[in-house]
Order: C-alpha cells, then structure tokens, then sequence
C-alpha cells in the first residue's frame, strides 16, 4: 500500500462535497452557531454560482453592518498570526461581552492546489468561545486573498460578530489587497527589510493606518525603527510630527505582555473608533512603551556555565601548583630535619669521601 | 518475484479540507507532519496544529473550519479515550459527517485490525482507517 496508498485512501472517504446546498443554515445564523458559520462560508468557497441567491441576500445585510474589519498584511513569516493572537487576547481581557472572528488566509501551492493553512497553530486564545476562526486556502496563485474573500466577511457581519480581523498570506512590496476589505489595516513587517531604500517600495507604507515592526528584538531594530518612520513622514507629508506619534510601533509579538504590542493595540482600538461609528470603552490599563526583550538570561550572562566551568577549571589548576609547591616544601624540610639529626656523622663521611676524590 | 509498482497520488474531486495535529501530551510530531506533506502534495487544505492539542480543540477546529475529515497522531497511550472523545463530542455538536483516521506505529499495531471498528466495543462504529503497517502488503 505505501505511505501514498494510506494517504490516498484517507483522502478517498473524505473526497465528498460541503456546501453544494444550504438548508436551514441561513436562518440559524448567529454568532452562536459555529456550524452554520462555517457551511455557509464553505458554501460561497465551493459553489458560489449554485447559492447565488442567498449570498446577494447575506451582501445587502453587510452592506448596513456596523462591524469593524481590521485587515493585516505583511511579508511572510513577519509574525501575523502571533499578533492576531496577541490582539485577540487583549480585546478579551478589555471586552468581557464581545465576541470576534478571524479569517487567516494561507496560500494555495500553484503545483498541486493543496495547501498549509498554519495560522492556527500560533492562536492560542482560540480556545475562548467568543472567538470564531476560519483558515482559507487563496485556491488562486500570485494573489494574498482568496476570491471568496468578501463574501466570508459579509457572512461574519451577518452573524453580527463584534469585531472582524483578516489576516492575508505574506505579501511582497506592491500588495495592498486588504485595503479593500478592511476600515483600517496594520501591516506588520520584520527589521530585515533591506536597506532603508527598499522602504520607498513598499506600498503598504502608504495605505496602512499602523505598521508594526515586529521581532523588534531582532538585530537593527532601532534602525528600522527611525528608518520605516522616516519613510512614514515622507509618505504622508508629515514633517512637524514628533516620532513618538506616528503609528509605526516596534513589538515583540511572542513575547508575554510586551510593551511595545500594548501600545500597539491601544493604537488599533482608538484607529477603529475613529473610522467607524463605534466606540468600544477600552479600559484595560497595559504597561506602554519601548519594546524590550525580557530575557531569563541576560546577553552577558548566556555564557555563565562556562564562565562557572572555566572558574573551576582555573581553581583546579591553581590548587594543583600550590600542592605541588607545598609537596617540594615538605621534601625539602623532611631533607632539612634529615640532615640535621644525622649531621655530624653525615658530616665526617662526606669529609672522608672528598680526601678520597680531592 | 512480485513488483512493487509506484501509487500514484489520489486526485481528489472536490475540495478536501482536513485538520491534524498529535493527540494531547503528546510532542510526537513526526508522523503527522509527514502524512500532513503527502495530503498537501496530493492537494488537500490542510489545518494543522501542532502537538499537544485536546479533543475538544480538534472538535472545536473541525466544527469551525468546516472540514471533511480528521487525522491525528497518538503516541500517548491514552488513544482509544481520546478517539472516543472526539468522536462523541463531534455527533454531539451535529458533526457526525467528520471522519477520523489516526495512527501511531508501535501503539496502535497492538490492535490487530487496520479499522478502528474492532477496537473496543464503545467505538464499534467509529470510521477510523488506523493504518498500522499490517497493511504494508
Ligand atoms: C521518534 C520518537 C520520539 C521522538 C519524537 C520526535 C517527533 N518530533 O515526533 C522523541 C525523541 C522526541 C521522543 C520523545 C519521547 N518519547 Co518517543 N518515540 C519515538 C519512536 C521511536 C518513533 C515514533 C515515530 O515517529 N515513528 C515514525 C512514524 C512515521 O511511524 P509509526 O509510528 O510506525 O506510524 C505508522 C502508522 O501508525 C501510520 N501513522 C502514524 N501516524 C499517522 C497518522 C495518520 C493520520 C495516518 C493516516 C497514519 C499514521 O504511519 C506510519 C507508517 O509506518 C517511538 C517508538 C517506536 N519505535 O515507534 C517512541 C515512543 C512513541 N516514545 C515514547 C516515549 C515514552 C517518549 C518520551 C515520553 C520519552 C521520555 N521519557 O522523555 C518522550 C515524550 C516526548 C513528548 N513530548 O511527547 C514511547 C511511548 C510509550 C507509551 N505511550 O506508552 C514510545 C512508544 C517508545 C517506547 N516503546 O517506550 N520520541
Ligand atoms: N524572535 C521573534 N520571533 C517572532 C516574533 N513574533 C513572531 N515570531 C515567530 O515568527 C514565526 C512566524 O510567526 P507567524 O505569526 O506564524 O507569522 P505570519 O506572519 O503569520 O506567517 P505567515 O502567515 O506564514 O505569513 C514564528 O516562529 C513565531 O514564533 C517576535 O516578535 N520575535
Ligand atoms: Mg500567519
């Protein structure tokens, strides 16, 4: 049978259709109900022409729909999805009646149509079940979204979610996608953007309403830092704003409460109540500023095992010499007493010994 | 002298979505991101978590991903509750179209049937292509 033979098989009894027909789903649908959530979305993702009656329906009801769309981007791998988590998080903590769902959205492989969708794998807080979340495949090469994208949204403002957040694949320099399905975006890029040239070419510079600098606790953050809010003032004609008040933030997204993303999600909520209608009462108090990396063992003390080795390795050495000074001490007072007791007697033979030899 | 011919990969005809992960307590990751490679080359969506994740997390992803079926590994010992669990609480919540498979060599070859079916009595019914190497042929 082989390895593929099992796979194939697996495949086999899962290879039946999802969403051909929707029955009953649409009249249930609430945030409540999970499984007519996801039916339905699979339905506009396999046969949007088949249910083309009742999405039109589900668009002009999202069409008057209040709910914010917060849209994130970035390059590859830049640390979306963990700072999905860490958003949702804090919006729990700081929302105890509101709910949110996510849409992360992975690529499909060009070669054969399958795909990793690994987003989930870096949302722990999930687990709540205020939070609904649903991974696409783009099923469509070169592009960061999938087609049915608008329409999965609209059928999360249906289920009247309190907040929506979209997360895209990872993106080059002239992708701006999102802007289009989102009341604001946040782009999140890596200090490993190239020289500060490069930053002219990235579009996102232009349309997102924060950006991130995450893994600030990588090598040249603060360089990046000053470099991407530079390129930000430029981008926007903002010459007299301080640095502090630009929205480029510099966060460590894997790191527990970090202060960096604390000011970052503070920015988000206010950013989201100034371009929508709602106003959402934050009042969870967060420690703000710089990001820093906590480290359990400082830089200058990684090394403190060998530092306590070599330390010992020294004393040994040490302690050997002293012994084997102090061997030579003994010798030579052992001789010393030796001579002295059988002195005199010692001292004729020897005189002997010489007349002989002079 | 018998030859082995190559299996092609299976081409599937609808969109095939699947979830994996290794079963709770568990950090043997190995196998399923192995068989998780083969789905995705053959051209399923996968949505994998990782290691360590409870049957109501897998429940809780299927449900909300809508997918077709899912795979896990269980080296942990505890496999015929876990199954169970899932497979329970998956009808319970109306998502008793959702089919299992696991694996998990040496732990699983214990049993003597390539369908969880024989397992033990409780889950006589559940779908489960346990595919131990007895299957090799
Ligand atoms: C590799 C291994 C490890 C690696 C894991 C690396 C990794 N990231 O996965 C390391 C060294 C880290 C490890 C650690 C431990 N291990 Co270990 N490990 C193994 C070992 C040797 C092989 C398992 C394996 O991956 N096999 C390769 C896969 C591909 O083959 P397979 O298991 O035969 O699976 C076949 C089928 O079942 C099928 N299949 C498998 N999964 C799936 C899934 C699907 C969907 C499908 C369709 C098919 C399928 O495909 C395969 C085809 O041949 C087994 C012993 C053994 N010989 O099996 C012990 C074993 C599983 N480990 C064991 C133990 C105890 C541990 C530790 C607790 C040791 C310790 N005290 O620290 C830790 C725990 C780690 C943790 N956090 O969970 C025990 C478990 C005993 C038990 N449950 O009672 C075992 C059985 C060894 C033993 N006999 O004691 N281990
Ligand atoms: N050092 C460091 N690593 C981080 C940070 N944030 C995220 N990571 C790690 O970066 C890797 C990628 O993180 P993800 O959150 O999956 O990134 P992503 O942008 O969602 O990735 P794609 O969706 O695949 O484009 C993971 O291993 C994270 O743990 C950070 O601030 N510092
Ligand atoms: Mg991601």
């Amino acid at each position: 049978m082989g390895l593929q033979g099992m796979i194939n098989d697996v495949l086999q009894q899962c290879d039946f259709p999802l969403g051909e027909h929707v029955n009953g789903e649409l009249k249930k649908i609430s945030k409540k109900d999970h499984l007519s959530i996801s039916r339905l979305i699979t339905a506009v993702e396999n046969y949007p022409d088949e249910n083309q009656h009742w999405i039109a329906q589900i668009t002009s009801k999202a069409k008057d729909s209040k709910v914010p769309v917060l849209g994130i981007t970035g390059t590859g791998g830049a640390g979306k999805s963990s700072m999905i988590d860490e958003i949702i998080r804090r919006y729990l903590l700081d929302f105890p009646d509101k709910d949110l769902a996510v849409v992360s959205v992975d690529p499909s492989k060009r070669k054969t149509g399958g795909a990793l969708l690994g987003d989930r794998i870096r949302m722990n807080a999930l687990i709540s079940p205020r939070v609904y979340m649903r991974s696409l495949a783009t099923r469509q090469s070169n592009l960061a979204l999938s087609k049915h994208i608008k329409q999965a949204v609209d059928i999360l403002k249906a289920a009247e979610f309190d907040m929506i957040i979209l997360e895209t694949s990872g993106i080059g320099q002239s992708d701006t996608e999102i802007v289009d399905h989102a009341d604001m975006s946040l782009y999140i890029m890596t200090p490993e953007f190239g020289a500060a040239s490069q930053l002219e070419k990235i579009d996102m510079l232009d349309f997102a309403d924060v950006i991130a600098i995450n893994k600030f606790d990588k090598r040249g953050a603060q360089d990046a830092l000053r470099d991407v809010r530079k390129q930000y003032k430029r981008n926007h004609e903002l010459w007299d704003v301080k640095d502090e008040d630009i929205p480029v933030f510099g966060t460590i997204a894997s790191q527990f409460n970090d202060p960096g993303t604390n000011a970052l999600y503070k920015k988000i909520i206010q950013i989201l109540e100034a371009k929508t209608s709602i106003t959402f009462h934050s009042t969870v108090q967060f420690k703000t500023g710089e990001s820093e990396k906590i480290y359990i063992i400082p830089p200058h003390r990684v090394r403190y095992l060998s530092e306590i080795a070599d330390n010992n390795r020294k004393y040994d050495a040490w302690a050997k010499e002293e012994a084997e000074k102090a061997a030579l001490l003994y010798a030579l007072k052992e001789s010393k007493a030796h001579f002295e007791e059988k002195g005199i007697a010692e001292k004729s033979r020897i005189n002997s010994t010489r007349s002989l030899i002079g | 002298m018998e030859t082995i011919l190559p299996i092609t990969a299976y081409q599937p005809k609808h969109h095939i979505r699947i979830v994996t992960a290794a079963s709770l307590f568990d950090g043997h990751d190995a196998a399923i991101n192995i068989m998780r490679r083969i789905m995705q080359r053959s051209g399923a969506e996968i949505i994998h978590l990782g290691h360590n994740r409870s049957a109501k997390e897998i429940v809780d992803t299927a449900i909300q991903e809508d997918a077709q079926g899912i795979a896990l590994t269980s080296y942990q010992g505890g496999h015929n509750e876990y199954f169970k669990y899932i497979f329970d609480m998956l009808k319970e919540r109306g998502a008793g179209h959702v089919k299992i498979f696991g694996g998990g060599g040496v732990l699983f070859s214990l049993k003597k049937s390539r369908h969880c079916r024989i397992m033990a009595s409780p889950v006589s019914t559940l779908l489960m292509t346990v595919v131990t190497w007895d299957s090799r042929a």
